[in-house]
């Protein structure tokens, strides 16, 4: 049995062919902003949903441009959706905001999840055979320690002695690891502006998703 | 010294791309767009800005509705200044949203920098550096490099174990690549053939 997850803007059509091709179809989830056409788009989704028996949850968005705000929504959702990882499911992401259509795009990516598109005009849909990618993979434990010290600590980055004590080791080893994750773009350095001599260490934006 | 170049995804509206020029370095612009893009005042006005500053402006022209097109444009652009030694950032902000998304997703197969650039600029977790090709292993991409046109399981098992790969290795590098869509098998007459479906060619052939 088959969960379909989608993001939905204005038109129903851009979410109906993933309904009628996904095989043991056994639920559809979907997003959709608060505007109006969007409204009416879920109500022809869920109408069409009913007639063939499936159940159908929508969920309005209360932000369909915060792009971080939504994936991290729906990976949790998926995350509950597949259990124990056995439950497969699909996402369409041809519907919806840009950043709602990207969001998706990029939980299909890191969870792996076999992902469609429609065309706009012929309503033909495409499957993008995704390949997963674990980033976790390729960092070292320490630099997901690290990583995730910073996430939990966003509203006040350290600095990088007070970081590495934090996290048990030398000044040079977590030298290594803060060169190694700014190379990999998942670290910002800035000036310390209370201490000309010392730098911030934040996470980049989205980290979240990486180390959650 | 390496320079910067800056993909940015194109519809009509020049806004978008020049709020990224605003909160994004570059040093080469390199606009991804559609043909009727091109003809339109919006790209004059961005190709009059771009000149005044005394860049040069690098066309890609894609179908903005056909997400293969779009993936592709996007994929040979970046792949062609990374060659060049240049680095390479996206901008996924202009454009149809089949553009933006194709244009997203060579950015994580390709592990460069990926921007959303609205109302605020916005960095996408793509992780520099690390492609989806990465995710394939040796004995995968052997075999995905071998099904070039339908083939039989046991004809690829038995060219695979000739390079020294075990026929447990193959099995499970075919089961896996079936997983992720990479491949479909038949039965033809009793005999198990593979190969790559049509609908994912164009991906495939991008990460043999």
């Amino acid at each position: 049995m088959t969960i379909l997850f989608g993001t939905l803007g204005w038109r129903p059509q851009s979410l109906m062919p993933s309904i009628k091709s996904t095989p043991e179809l056994d639920k559809v989830v979907f997003y959709h902003s608060a505007h109006e056409k969007s409204r009416q788009a879920r109500a022809k989704v869920i109408e069409y949903c009913s007639t063939l028996g499936v159940p159908a949850t929508a969920y309005e968005l209360s932000d369909a441009f915060n792009l971080f705000q939504i994936a991290q929504r729906i990976r949790e959702d998926v995350a509950k959706a597949r259990k124990d990882g056995s439950t497969p499911v699909r996402f369409n992401i041809a519907g919806g905001t840009r950043l709602m259509s990207s969001a998706a795009l990029l939980v299909c990516v890191l969870e792996g999840i076999p992902t469609t598109y429609v065309h706009d005009e012929t309503n033909e849909e495409i499957q993008l055979p995704l390949l997963r990618l674990n980033y976790a993979d390729h960092l070292s434990e320490k630099q997901r320690a690290v990583l995730s010290y910073l996430v939990a600590h966003r509203d006040h980055p350290p600095n990088e002695t007070s970081l590495a004590k934090a996290l048990g080791v030398h000044k040079s080893t977590m030298n290594h690891h803060v060169k190694q994750l700014l190379s990999k773009g998942m670290i910002e350095v800035t000036p310390d502006p209370k201490d000309t001599r010392a730098h911030l260490i934040r996470a980049a934006p989205g980290a979240e998703l990486l180390v959650g | 010294m390496p320079r910067t170049v800056l993909i940015s995804t194109f519809g009509f509206d020049e806004q978008k791309v020049l709020r990224a020029l605003r909160w994004i370095p570059y040093d080469r612009l390199v606009l991804l767009a559609g043909d009727k893009s091109l003809k339109e005042p919006g790209f004059r006005r961005l190709e009059a800005a771009e000149n005044a500053s005394g860049g040069a402006l690098e066309l890609l022209t894609v179908d903005p509705f056909d997400f293969r097109s779009c993936f592709e444009g996007a994929l040979g652009g970046i792949r062609r200044h990374r060659k060049a030694g240049d680095e390479v950032r996206m901008n996924v902000s202009g454009g149809t949203k089949v553009l933006a998304d194709a244009a997203l997703l060579a950015a994580f197969q390709e592990g460069v920098e990926a921007w959303h650039c609205e109302d605020r600029p916005v960095r996408l977790p793509v992780l520099k550096g690390v492609t989806f090709s990465d995710r394939l292993s040796t004995v995968q991409r052997a075999v995905l490099a071998f099904v070039d046109r339908p083939r039989r399981v046991s004809a690829i098992v038995e060219r695979l174990r000739s390079e020294g790969y075990s026929e447990r290795a193959v099995q499970s590098a075919i089961s896996r690549l079936r997983e992720a869509g990479m491949l479909s098998g038949t039965l033809t007459a009793g005999i198990p053939f593979v190969s790559v479906p049509p609908a994912s060619e164009w991906f495939v052939r991008n990460i043999r």
